[in-house]
C-alpha cells in the first residue's frame, strides 16, 4: 500500500488566498485527499504521490505565500483534538502561531528571488552538537522571562 | 435534475432537502448537475455528498442549452443557463458575425438571418476545471460548516464527498459506495 502522508498548508497572513479558496481548489482537482480546512489554511492527508500534485496546485495560487510542513497525525486524530482533550489549545500550536507570524518576511524574500532582485547565497552550515550548557543557560532564560 | 436526500432523521431530513435545493438553486449550477444524493448521519458523524455532472462532455449544442424561436428577420436564442452565457455568445459571434448577432438581455442574443436548425447546432465549449470548480462549490455549500474533514472521491463526470469531524472511517467510504449505487448507505 501507498505511503499515506499529512501535510499542513499554511497561508502567510498577507496573502489574499483564503482557507476556503484552498480546500475548493482541493475539491476540483481529480486527486482523492481528504482535506480539512483550518483558520491558517488546511491540511491534506492521503497517498503521498496524489497528495504532492494537490500540494504544488495550491501553492501555484500564492507561490511565494503559500507554505507546507509535514505533519504527524492525520485531520481530525483524537490524540490531538482540542474537543477530545477538553479544549486548550492543540500541542505544536505555540510553534506553528510564531512560525506563522513570520510567514510575510519569508514571503517578502521569497518574492524578490522570483523576480530576481535577489540572488539565492550558498551557506556553508557546520553540523555541531549543542552543547548542553548553552542549551541549558538559553532553557533557565526563557523560564525566567516567562515568569 | 434529480435530487434525493436521506437521514434517519426525518427533521433533518427535511431540512437538508430544502438547503440543498436553495444552494442548487443559488449556485444556477442545475443545468450542469444529472443527478445528486445526500445522506446525513449525525451520530455517526458523517454526510456524504454524491453527484453526477455533465462536466465530461465538454462540448454541447445551443438546442439542449436554450430555447430557439424564429422571429421575423432571424432567431431569438434564450440561454436556460447564466453560466454558459458568455461562451454561447462568443461561438454565435463566431459562427454568424458579430454585426449578425445582438445581445438584447442578460440571456437573450437575437441572430439576424439565421435559421433555427443552423443555431441550434452552434457547439459550446464547457471548460471541464470550471465546471468541477462550480459542483464542488455547490457541495460544500451543502455540507455542514462543522464537518471539516473532507475526503474526495473523482470519477469521470462524478464527485463524491465524505465529511465529518472525525478522521474519515473506511466504513463511511463503503457508505458512500453504496450511496453511489442507489443502495441504502
Amino acid at each position: 500500500m501507498t505511503e499515506a502522508v499529512t501535510y499542513y498548508v499554511m497561508i502567510s497572513p498577507d496573502s489574499s488566498v483564503t482557507p476556503k479558496m484552498l480546500v475548493h481548489r482541493a475539491s476540483s482537482l481529480p486527486y482523492d485527499v481528504v482535506v480539512k480546512e483550518t483558520c491558517y489554511g488546511a491540511l491534506v492527508h492521503g497517498e503521498r504521490e496524489k497528495v504532492e500534485k494537490v500540494l504544488e496546485e495550491l501553492r501555484a495560487l500564492d507561490p511565494p505565500r503559500i507554505f507546507v510542513k509535514l505533519r504527524g497525525f492525520p485531520p481530525g486524530d483524537p490524540r490531538i483534538c482540542r474537543a477530545k482533550r477538553g479544549g486548550g489549545p492543540r500541542m505544536g500550536y505555540h510553534q506553528q502561531s510564531v512560525e506563522r507570524e513570520k510567514l510575510p518576511y519569508v514571503a517578502a524574500a521569497l518574492e524578490k528571488l522570483m523576480k530576481g532582485e535577489l540572488k539565492p547565497v550558498e551557506v556553508a552550515v557546520k553540523k555541531k552538537a549543542v552543547d548542553v550548557k548553552a542549551l541549558e543557560k538559553i532553557a533557565q532564560k526563557v523560564l525566567e522571562g516567562s515568569k | 435534475m434529480k435530487l434525493e436526500v436521506s437521514s434517519p432523521d426525518p427533521i433533518g431530513e427535511a431540512a437538508y432537502q430544502r438547503i440543498a435545493e436553495i444552494v442548487i438553486a443559488e449556485s444556477g449550477a442545475s443545468g450542469l448537475i444529472d443527478e445528486m444524493k445526500v445522506y446525513i448521519d449525525t451520530e455517526e458523524p458523517v454526510t456524504i455528498v454524491y453527484v453526477k455532472y455533465r462536466g465530461a462532455e465538454r462540448r454541447r449544442t445551443l438546442k439542449e442549452l436554450a430555447t430557439i424561436e424564429a422571429e421575423e428577420g432571424g432567431v431569438r436564442v434564450a440561454m436556460e443557463d447564466e453560466l454558459f452565457a458568455v461562451e454561447a455568445l462568443r461561438e454565435l459571434w463566431r459562427v454568424f458575425g458579430r454585426s449578425a448577432v445582438e445581445q438584447i438581455s442578460r440571456l437573450e442574443f437575437f441572430v439576424y438571418g439565421a435559421k433555427p436548425e443552423d443555431v441550434e447546432k452552434v457547439e459550446v465549449q464547457v471548460a471541464p476545471v470550471a465546471i468541477e470548480e462550480i459542483v464542488g462549490e455547490v457541495v460544500h455549500q451543502i455540507l455542514p460548516e462543522g464537518f471539516r474533514v473532507r475526503k474526495f472521491m473523482h470519477g469521470q463526470g462524478m464527485l463524491t464527498v465524505v465529511a465529518s469531524e472525525d478522521p474519515i472511517q473506511s466504513k463511511w467510504l463503503e457508505m458512500a459506495e453504496r450511496l453511489a449505487k442507489g443502495e441504502t448507505p
